[in-house]
């Protein structure tokens, strides 16, 4: 959850896909999916439905932390693992 | 090679996710072209796969999914394994090794049928019954998978008249009653776990139902 956190905040306050971020924290779809539910979930990512760049594709997903993820992620940067994560590690 | 098994894999992903998670699926689906793409659509749908299984008991549907996996695997299966390889031992031609057990409870006489001349001539006929028999297991076993209930049943009746028509020519060519206990032993469990799991699938839908009109 660490590593996802800081390539949002890292990408913040811009939107980015599941795909990108998948290829920027090395985490795969069996990773990366279950922690953006779960932190959607927990109100520090949110969601929106972006239409494709290429024509005929499906609209995308694309992620970026809340004001929520914004203030755990850069308490994250400061400190490693706050008290709020504890146990949250990947 | 890799993509059409990684397009089967997203399908069973997706099949597998609940209606909880309509939107997540929606998400994967829409990544996948990209990950195929780039070469990576296998590691991706197993991913996107094992988040699904993952997510399973945490849903209604889910859990029902399992449980009906569980009946299909655990009991459905086994019995047209077990009629399967009791007509390859031999049964009902020969004394079955399960007879002596299981006549007690059937509160049968355990006669040990043998081929004569009188009899052999309809042995062929037995095994098509058995066979056909094992046929139907699986049949309610693949239309289960498929909450198809309609054919399921189909398929249990057509089991039922197997059996029934086992458990008399069998009776009357080898004189043995304990001939017709597993199968009809196996074909009671079989239609108490389709009735139940019908029911509970219609249970769930309606209950989506409702809460989809609300």
């Amino acid at each position: 959850m660490l590593t996802l956190l800081a390539a949002l905040l890292e990408e913040a306050p811009g939107w980015i896909h599941g795909y990108e971020l998948m290829k920027v924290t090395g985490l795969k779809s069996g990773s990366l999916y279950p922690l953006l539910i779960r932190m959607t979930d927990l109100d520090l990512v949110e969601a929106i439905w972006r239409e494709p760049a290429v024509p005929g594709r499906p609209p995308r997903h694309a992620y970026r932390l809340t004001a929520k993820g914004l203030a755990v992620a850069q308490e994250a940067k400061t400190a490693p693992l706050p008290s709020g994560l504890a146990g949250a590690r990947i | 090679m890799n993509a059409p098994l990684a397009r089967s894999v997203m399908a069973v992903a997706m099949a597998s996710l609940g209606p909880d998670l309509r939107a997540w699926k929606l998400a994967m689906a829409a990544e996948f072209e990209d990950a195929v793409a780039d070469g990576h659509g296998l590691s991706f749908s197993t991913g996107c796969l094992t988040t699904a299984w993952r997510a399973l008991p945490t849903h209604v549907e889910g859990r029902l999914t399992l449980v009906n996996y569980t009946f299909i695997l655990g009991l459905i299966l086994p019995a047209a394994a077990l009629l399967l390889l009791g007509l390859l031992a031999g049964y009902p031609y020969v004394h079955p090794v399960y007879a002596d057990m299981i006549g007690p409870f059937a509160k049968a006489e355990t006669v040990v049928p043998t081929i004569n001349a009188g009899n052999a001539a309809a042995m062929p006929a037995l095994t098509v019954l058995l066979m056909l028999r094992v046929g139907s297991d699986t049949l309610v076993a693949w239309f289960a998978a498929e909450r198809d209930w309609s054919r399921a049943a189909a398929a249990l009746r057509w089991g039922a008249a197997a059996t029934v028509a086992l458990a008399l020519f069998a009776g009357l060519i080898v004189l043995d009653e304990t001939c017709a206990v597993l199968p009809a032993s196996t074909f009671g469990v079989e239609a108490l776990v389709i009735a139940l799991l019908r029911r509970w699938h219609g249970e769930i839908g309606d209950a989506c139902a409702t809460r989809g009109s609300a």
